[in-house]
């Protein structure tokens, strides 16, 4: 089978033509179809920068929040480490200590050792005797 | 003497419907023919191409007129065609795979209106045509039963010269494959 052939097979095909009503049903579709108003493009572009505007607000506002959390966090951990430095300064005050200095002179310094004191004889209000004098 | 392809064009981008409607009878045979030849289906046929003046209207001021408004009726005609067969054997492809297995695991057939031929000879040859893959089908249809040249079929579907003649050339042996037998047993003589 050659070119010539198929070409003449081809030619056989019926032509398709239009409809009758074509014209007018196409004439009908334009009518139906709405024109795009001249605003519309200018009102969705405005719509569309209304929303980019909210959008980067709200990521501004969000960092700005983001990063006022972070400085009060890191205020509040200074302010605990403060109040942690006040307790243990108070509680090391309200301590009892071991050493009860005396007095001393240029040869000797006085001390006496707590620790060696009886308990017993501290809550009975008993005449504070120094068990043992301590000598540097 | 009737205004040009051109000058209608022109007062179509001033607004004017009767020049849309001239335009639209000096060339619905010539489109319609095309698509229902591609698509096989003259309803569907006529729908894309009622589509295609549409969107010549919607853009005849950005039209260069002295191109030739042919070439872009069918550029607009071929992509409106092509958009339409690929979605449609997509939806018959899942059809057949999700919601009515056959079975048989073959191509995705389209659903088509057989009603364009009368004879046996003009079903057999618009079977073979429709059996085309669609860039071969559109370059055949559109030389060998629209006689578009090379050029305007490359412009209307953005391959290359080459490209055009390629694919006419292997359509044509596709068909000569697909008719030879029928036509040679029949005694066909070509007349």
């Amino acid at each position: 089978m050659n070119d010539d052939q198929l070409l003449s097979a081809l030619s056989q095909m019926e032509e398709v033509r239009a409809s009758p009503g074509f014209t007018e049903e196409t004439h009908r579709r334009l009518a139906a179809t709405r024109s795009i108003p001249q605003w519309r493009p200018l009102l969705v572009a405005a719509a569309a920068a209304l929303v980019l505007v909210i959008g980067a607000t709200a990521v501004w506002r969000q960092a700005e929040r983001a990063s006022q959390r972070r400085a009060g966090l890191a205020e509040l951990r200074v302010l605990q480490q403060e109040y942690s430095r006040l307790t243990e300064a108070l509680t090391t005050k309200g301590r009892r200590p071991e050493y009860l200095y005396l007095g001393g002179t240029d040869q000797a310094e006085y001390v006496v050792d707590l620790s060696k004191v009886s308990q017993e004889s501290a809550s009975q209000g008993s005449a504070f005797i120094p068990t043992r004098l301590t000598r540097f | 003497m009737p205004p040009t392809d051109g000058e209608l064009v022109a007062r179509i981008s001033g607004g004017d419907k009767q020049a849309f409607v001239c335009l639209v009878d000096r060339h619905k045979d010539r489109i319609v023919g095309y698509l229902a030849r591609l698509t096989r289906d003259r309803h569907l046929a006529e729908d894309l191409a009622q589509e295609a003046f549409l969107k010549l209207y919607r853009y005849a001021d950005r039209l260069d007129a002295e191109r030739g408004v042919t070439g872009y009726l069918y550029k607009i005609a071929t992509n409106l065609a092509h958009s339409e067969l690929r979605r449609r054997t997509r939806r018959q492809w899942l059809k057949e795979r999700f919601l009515l297995p056959s079975g048989n695991g073959g191509p995705p057939r389209l659903e088509q209106e057989a009603h364009l031929e009368k004879t046996e000879l003009q079903q057999r040859v618009g079977q073979a045509v429709f059996k085309l893959p669609l860039h071969y089908r559109t370059a055949v249809i559109m030389h060998d039963l629209q006689g578009v040249s090379y050029a305007d079929i490359a412009a209307a579907t953005g391959a290359s010269f080459g490209t055009v003649k390629s694919r006419i050339f292997r359509g044509r042996q596709l068909l000569k494959g697909e008719l030879g037998p029928y036509l040679n047993g029949a005694e066909w003589s070509g007349a």
